[in-house]
């Protein structure tokens, strides 16, 4: 297994496409949290990290862009007939995959997370504003209704940007192709999970709002959520799990 | 780990059966050409024996042992099914890199390939970049890096120049002479005829004939006796009346369906002088075309056809 985690991780380290959008989702946040904190007229922690999550939800799509191209470029290149050639017990390669895949993107967010509050923190100082979150973390009151610490939220930030990587990866091996899988990706939890919602009220009074996935991953990193953070989470960990099943007794009984 | 048996080996497709009851053993020691016409099954019926298709019947095993049952198979079967199957943003080393991670294969190991195939200088080059004839050669370092004992490779020599056509039938050639199985498709019956001492030919997805080369011809290749003579009359009208053919080139006589002991004692008894009296066969692309003709899914227009 360990072979195969590091062959997976050749693969993600040796394209251009991976690093790019790898760099994208580390960066984009730390700018905009960082300037946010050198120009807000009146910063404080939650600010800091109501920007950093809400910025990082381009970063949850693009973990899930990572996932994507974990799997379907693969297929769209042919490279999964050597991999697969390699490795009969197919399997094994949706577990490597899984596992090398989901510990970039914990590595990536850790990163983006780390420097963007260092960053913010470094910012706050110079303008005179006392910042301590990241040394102590009970200072910052961003639920006054759960009562959730900062680490909570970057901690489910962190698990829902992993969960969105393995949804991707899912879509990828189910779609076999990566500009259909990054669409689904992008347009479910944009467009498609709201007018569904909509369409559901407006015909028979039904309102799923608060039960898509993709909507539930949203609201978990909210400084406050509407409902408990880790419930939230875990709702739409089940639904990435189920798509992540199907996708592994696809990837089992399709022809490579 | 050397005897491939394929047996009663079928798949279906939506209800189409491109393998059918394919059965037939490739044995080590030299190369097996594996012909049949475009569409005839032989693609799949590759993909099928290391498992990357399903095979709705039948089984292929490497000594017994079914492909997706090998340890580390990278060893023992070396697989080249399409020389593009390489990631175009991935350098040809980074390509072998992560095939020879996935088995615990050294590094070291990934550099003597480069170096055996002629790639070692272009080895940091993007694979998209390559040629077709360099995405073969990195096809044939992958096969390789784990040094197998079994090798199948799908038309190796599309897109090769002469240079690299040459050196991948000494390859093949030495590699069975090590002992290892090679199983080889190719169309170019000239480039099989040539590296091949073993044929199993397929049409429609079944086996239509396992033998030598030699066999095949003598069986599917038409034979006829060429004769130059100057009494090339009387010598016709002896072969009439014993029942054989003729047609005319490039004056000589060609005569079908009789052999040359026998011409030559018909021409003995009429006292006919021979400058050549020569049995001839056909080539293995004829023999091909006669054993594969009803067999053949996708025909070209007739350049008749085309003229008009």
């Amino acid at each position: 297994m360990l072979h195969l985690m590091k062959s997976e991780l050749i693969k993600l380290r040796t394209l251009r496409s991976t690093l790019t959008a790898t760099i994208v989702l580390i960066v984009f946040p730390i700018a905009v949290t960082v300037l946010s904190a050198m120009f807000a007229e009146s910063p404080g922690p939650t600010m800091v990290i109501e920007v950093l999550t809400n910025t990082g939800t381009v970063s949850m799509l693009l973990c899930g862009v990572l996932g994507v191209f974990a799997i379907a470029q693969e297929y769209s290149q042919g490279t999964i007939r050597i991999t697969f050639a390699a490795t009969p017990m197919r399997m094994k390669v949706f577990a490597a995959k899984a596992i090398v895949i989901s510990l970039w993107v914990a590595i990536s967010v850790a990163v983006l997370e780390g420097v963007g509050l260092i960053g913010a923190n470094y910012a706050l100082d110079s303008r005179g504003f006392d910042f301590g979150v990241i040394y102590n973390p009970s200072i910052f009151n961003g639920s006054a209704r759960t009562g959730d610490s900062a680490w909570q939220v970057l901690f489910a930030f962190g698990a829902v940007c992993i969960l969105f990587a393995l949804v991707g990866f899912a879509l990828g091996a189910l779609l076999r192709s990566s500009p259909g899988a990054i669409a689904m990706l992008i347009l479910v939890p944009l467009l498609v999970e709201g007018i569904v919602t909509a369409l559901l009220i407006a015909a028979f009074d039904i309102d799923i709002s608060r039960k898509t996935p993709f909507t539930a991953a949203v609201r978990a990193v909210q400084v406050e959520p509407d409902a408990a953070r880790w419930g939230l989470v875990g709702y739409f960990a089940i639904w990435c799990c189920a798509i992540a099943a199907l996708a592994a007794i696809l990837m089992k009984r399709r022809d490579a | 780990m050397r005897v491939i048996h394929v047996e009663n080996l079928t798949k279906k497709f939506a209800g189409v059966t491109a393998v059918d009851d394919l059965s037939f053993t490739v044995s080590p020691g030299h190369v097996t050409g594996f012909l049949g016409p475009n569409g005839s099954g032989k693609s799949t019926t590759m993909r099928c024996m290391i498992g990357l298709d399903h095979a709705q019947g039948g089984s292929a095993t490497f000594d017994g042992v079914a492909y997706s049952k090998l340890t580390q198979p990278l060893h023992r079967v070396g697989t080249l099914l399409d020389a593009g199957n390489a990631h175009s943003g991935r350098t040809a080393r980074n390509h072998l890199m992560w095939l020879a991670a996935s088995t615990g294969i050294s590094k070291l190991r990934v550099d003597t390939v480069l170096e055996q195939v002629g790639l070692s200088e272009v080895s940091r080059r993007r694979v998209g970049k390559y040629s077709l004839g360099m995405k073969q050669r990195l096809g044939i370092a992958s096969v390789l890096l784990g040094d197998p004992e079994v090798l199948i490779l799908d038309e190796p020599v599309n897109g090769l120049d002469p240079e690299g056509i040459r050196w991948i039938r000494d390859l093949l050639r030495d590699l069975a002479k090590e002992g290892r199985t090679v199983l080889v498709s190719s169309h170019l019956l000239s480039e099989m005829a040539l590296i091949a001492e073993e044929l199993v030919v397929i049409g429609q997805g079944k086996l239509i004939t396992q033998c030598t080369v030699g066999e095949f011809t003598a069986r599917y290749a038409k034979q006829w006796v060429r004769v130059v003579s100057p009494q090339v009359q009387a010598l016709k009208t002896l072969a009439v009346a014993w029942g054989a053919t003729m047609s005319e080139e490039n004056g000589a006589m060609n005569f079908y369906g009789v052999t040359a002991a026998e011409l030559g004692e018909l021409g003995a008894t009429a006292g006919v002088i021979f400058h050549e009296l020569s049995p001839q066969t056909g080539s293995l692309e004829d023999a091909f075309l006669d054993a594969t003709a009803s067999s053949v899914q996708y025909h070209g227009a007739q350049s008749e056809g085309l003229a008009h």
